[in-house]
């Protein structure tokens, strides 16, 4: 009897933790989504107004039209879908191959893999940079995507290899017994089966590379090639500061992560199930 | 057998030459350029080998000696900060069990945020005048007057740093629940029956049971706090996008101060010496982490 209450108290405050982290993560960006829809006098009124007599989409329509946010959003969607497409495409050949064939310098090449995945990027920035200008790749979005493909491919490579290791080798046999390739073989019977663990992990590389910062400042000067987040940054340069416009393009550069996270959801669940099958 | 050997480098071939390409051979660049002096010739630019001067002078260079102070400080109260929080979220999530799906979604929101939005966010909420921030200290009578929390030299660093606790929670939280759902309810039972009260039974199964999770998540939060940039460089940003480090040094960490030797000084090869010093450092931290791994993970 008296586990049962106590284990009641320890749920209750659970709850009430919970409940209060869940608000430190919410307000600041309710907050956020708030300022967008004020007039540049709401917004700076104190004490705050929360909920603004007058609401406007004006500092959307500013972010869009005048400051050109439509441009740098184009160039985060480009840059974000090359790269995404080109670590699919590189690493799950590449995880197949480690996770299904055995060869001399394999578990040594595993660690290579890895060992990049620790290299700090702004250790790397000063080496693009110079290659880059070297190489007249300089505020294009084709080093944005190489330096993105570069800095996700190891995690795309460790993940899909867990995923492929997870499927019994027989399934290939089976299909290759009818006389198809092993690239057949992946891709008409493993992939499929694979498929969830694709999706979540091709997920966080598109939210990785949407949110990627340091690269995209260094290696662009303007809205030939500059994405999102460097537009965003910016915008603390200006001589005057509107938080409402602020805000609607701080609004805009999170849509891509929470509609993910959205999605992402039902398959972290998953994910999280068969690290526990696994565990 | 030599077909399958065949098949497997092709396999692996496109991945792996575009990792040594791009990530190994700027690696080897990076520490060429640490040990050469740079000049430029008509936006050309040329290295000759120096030696390791560089390294040298680092330990009399002043900027140097804050920014790696600095770091310091950052790494280990983000990392140790995020790891007690967010334990203390996978701990909560998995005695709730319920209404799951909302619940962690909104947990998982500021990890998939863009960083730089999240310094908007925070740049904004710890507005001296207009902040949300001083608005509710002062209401709960925490605070008298209003803090300019970035401008204090006293309240910028904590505010870095509880900015990248919180984007940072959810990711330890995600990790450790996922351990947390690996100790079987038995272990719990067995406490139990024997008469052994809840904080019992976190001590001696929960912890114990956990440490591989609690060493990677250690391992990974360290790796990523030795590299910080984004947020510092939203919240501590002045005008012009300057990365100074604001105010006075106080949140210079290596990331800026990397950025503003190559970037606003051209400074490459000098630069590129305390690039080398941050690669050192990340591999220091992975090597004892591991070393402190069970082998069987």
């Amino acid at each position: 009897m008296s586990g049962r209450s106590q284990n009641l108290a320890w749920r209750t405050v659970a709850w009430l933790f919970l409940l209060g982290y869940l608000l430190i993560n919410l307000i600041p960006v309710g907050w956020l989504i708030d300022t967008s829809i004020k007039t540049d006098a709401d917004a700076v009124a104190f004490p705050p107004v929360v909920f603004p007599a007058q609401m406007t989409l004006r500092a959307f329509d500013l972010a869009l039209n005048q400051f050109q946010i439509l441009a740098n959003i184009r160039n985060s969607l480009i840059i974000t879908g090359g790269t995404t497409v080109c670590c699919a495409l590189l690493g799950v050949v590449a995880a197949y191959g480690f996770s299904r064939f055995a060869f001399p310098g394999r578990q040594f090449l595993i660690v290579v893999v890895l060992a990049t995945r620790m290299v700090a990027p702004i250790a790397m920035v000063i080496p693009f940079l110079v290659v880059a200008r070297d190489l007249e790749l300089f505020n294009s979005k084709l080093i944005l995507v190489i330096a993105n493909t570069a800095l996700n491919l190891p995690f795309v490579i460790w993940m899909m290899k867990g995923f492929f290791d997870s499927i019994p080798t027989e399934l290939d046999e089976a299909a290759c017994v009818d006389g198809c390739s092993h690239l057949g073989a992946l891709r008409r019977v493993v992939l499929p089966v694979a498929l969830p663990g694709l999706a979540a992990t091709m997920i966080l590389v598109f939210v990785f590379t949407w949110n990627e910062f340091l690269f995209a400042w260094a290696l662009t000067s303007n809205l030939t090639a500059e994405p999102l987040t460097v537009a965003l940054k910016d915008f603390i340069g200006e001589q005057v500061t509107s938080w409402p416009l602020f805000s609607a393009a701080g609004v805009l550069a999170m849509i891509p992560a929470v509609v993910f996270a959205a999605i992402f959801q039902r398959y972290i669940v998953a994910g999280l199930g068969a690290g526990g099958v696994k565990g | 057998m030599a077909r399958n050997r065949l098949y497997a480098y092709s396999f692996i071939s496109p991945a792996l030459f575009v990792v040594l390409a791009i990530v190994v051979y700027p690696v080897f660049f990076l520490l060429q350029l640490s040990v050469s002096e740079v000049s430029f010739v008509q936006a050309r630019m040329a290295t000759t080998l120096s030696g390791f001067n560089h390294f040298s002078d680092l330990v009399s260079d002043g900027a140097f000696l804050n920014s790696a102070y600095r770091t310091g400080i950052f790494t280990v109260s983000s990392v140790f900060l995020s790891l007690i929080a967010g334990l203390g979220v996978a701990l909560a999530v998995n005695k709730v069990r319920k209404g799951v799906t909302l619940v962690r979604l909104a947990v998982l929101l500021p990890w998939l945020l863009p960083p730089v939005v999240s310094g908007l966010i925070w740049r904004w909420m710890f507005h001296d005048q207009f902040g949300l921030v001083n608005w509710i200290l002062m209401n709960v009578g925490l605070l008298q007057n209003r803090q300019p929390w970035m401008a204090d030299v006293a309240t910028a660093m904590p505010s870095v740093i509880w900015v990248d606790v919180w984007i940072h929670i959810p990711f330890v939280a995600i990790i450790l629940l996922a351990g947390l759902q690996t100790i079987p309810d038995e272990l719990y039972e067995a406490v139990r029956v024997d008469g052994g009260s809840s904080l019992h039974s976190f001590w001696h199964v929960t912890l114990p049971l956990l440490r591989p999770y609690l060493l990677v998540v250690l391992l990974i939060r360290a790796i990523f706090a030795l590299r910080v940039f984004d947020i510092v460089v939203m919240l501590a940003g002045s005008k012009f996008g300057s990365v100074a480090g604001a105010p006075a040094g106080t949140t210079q960490v290596f990331g800026l101060l990397i950025w503003q030797r190559a970037i606003e000084h051209l400074k490459f090869a000098e630069s590129a010496a305390i690039a080398v010093v941050v690669l050192v450092l990340t591999f220091i931290v992975s090597f004892f982490s591991i070393k402190m791994l069970p082998s069987k993970t």
